[in-house]
């Protein structure tokens, strides 16, 4: 699977690159969230905006593994 | 004649008695924390909101501050010495900074949404970006050619890749053996110098150890969890609570496990054990972390005020 992801990941990077910003406004709200509850919310958000991808399967199968991502470390970090 | 055979045995005799005291390793049945550093205060600007830690072997510290987005060099005083970084998306710039790696030569920086991880020399001068095509939950480096990161799969079995220094994955290292729901498998891992392996369950109740062939030798149960709460978040079905944080190894092997949720005081404990997986006690950090870090001198490093502070304390292990 890697070696497959591999093969893909120079034409993905790109796209990758111009959603970074979109992102980037899905990071705020995970890093500020302090009350419990609130990386659920994130994470929430985050999927709603994947969505949109929903028929760029690989991206959006990217675009959600990152929200997953990101929500294990909001938990990780914000929560006790 | 007699002589010499009389001294020849008493010197056998005075190496076995002494063996188990010149070759035995600290195995500590208590251990109290003595602060001898704290870098970044309420009041300061020093650190924003710090994630990953390294330790050089002259004791440089490097942190990475998320909100920041720099990383930062302090000498073994705490004094910051250089800051490298801004947002954005190009070489030597972050977006979502994470966890730091280090070798003697260089520091291994990830970043959330990028799938790369970032290298810089120990000036902080940008290097090189390796392609890493999977999210970075932890990371190791070996070796400059061997970056081992642990990531989250879905329907796939739990695996630790091993990256070379082009971002070729050299090899897995699997260590379960079925598929579990997404984000079960999350781990936090430590490799020791043999090369075995030590893992916590980020959502299970388990901490195991495997030899250099991916053999488990054993798997331990800290918090007598039989199930973990899940719930259903946006059409997912998703663990809520962490149940270990972060491990780390000292000098002697011992692991060090971080508790999360479900410790008594919520990530605060840590968990000492030998390297046969025995308990050897526990003790508590003065404030929660998402981490601990032991340097090659066994100083431990953990967060206060929630990711502005970073502290190092000296472990003092007692033997009662």
């Amino acid at each position: 699977m890697i070696l497959n992801i591999q093969k893909h990941i120079k034409k993905i990077s790109l796209i990758l690159m111009i959603i970074l910003t979109t992102l980037t406004v899905i990071v705020t709200p995970v890093v500020s969230a302090r009350e419990e509850g609130r990386c659920e919310e994130a994470y929430e958000n985050c999927v709603d905006d994947a969505v949109g991808f929903f028929f760029l399967t690989g991206l959006f199968l990217n675009y959600m593994i990152y929200c997953t991502a990101g929500y294990v470390f909001c938990k990780k970090y914000l929560e006790k | 004649m007699i002589s010499k055979k009389v001294i020849f045995l008493t010197f056998l005799l005075a190496i076995f008695c002494c063996a188990p005291f010149l070759f035995s390793k600290k195995e500590p049945k208590k251990i109290q924390l003595e602060e001898v550093l704290s870098i970044g205060k309420l009041d300061d600007d020093t650190l924003f909101q710090w994630v990953g830690v390294a330790v050089d072997s002259n004791e440089f510290i490097y942190v990475t501050d998320a909100m920041d987005y720099s990383l930062k060099k302090f000498d073994a005083q705490g004094n910051l010495l250089k800051k490298e970084g801004r947002k954005g998306g190009g070489p030597g710039e972050f977006t979502a900074l994470r966890y730091l790696g280090n070798s003697e030569q260089f520091l291994y920086v990830t970043d959330q949404y990028k799938p790369e991880v970032q290298v810089f020399d120990k000036d902080l001068t940008y290097q090189r970006s390796i392609i890493i095509p999977v999210p970075i939950v932890d990371i190791k480096i070996l070796s400059d050619d061997e970056i081992a990161v642990s990531t989250i799969v879905e329907a796939q079995l739990g695996k630790i890749f091993i990256f070379d220094s082009k971002g070729k994955a050299k090899r897995e290292f699997q260590y379960s053996d079925k598929k579990l729901p997404l984000m079960m498998d999350v781990v936090s891992f430590d490799f020791d110098l043999k090369g075995n392996l030590y893992l916590a369950y980020s959502f299970q109740d388990k901490i195991e150890k495997f030899d250099p062939k991916q053999k488990k030798l054993w798997s331990k149960k800290l918090l007598g969890m039989k199930e973990v709460k899940r719930e259903k978040i946006a059409t997912f079905v998703l663990p809520t609570k962490y149940l270990y944080k972060d491990v780390a190894l000292d000098s002697s092997g011992n692991l060090f496990v971080l508790g999360g949720s479900y410790s008594k005081n919520q990530s605060r404990d840590v968990y000492v054990l030998n390297p046969e997986g025995k308990l050897l006690t526990t003790f508590t950090l003065p404030d929660t972390s998402h981490c601990i870090y032991i340097d090659h001198q066994d100083f431990l490093y953990s967060r206060a005020n929630e990711g502005i502070t970073l502290k190092k304390f000296k472990m003092k292990y007692a033997d009662s």
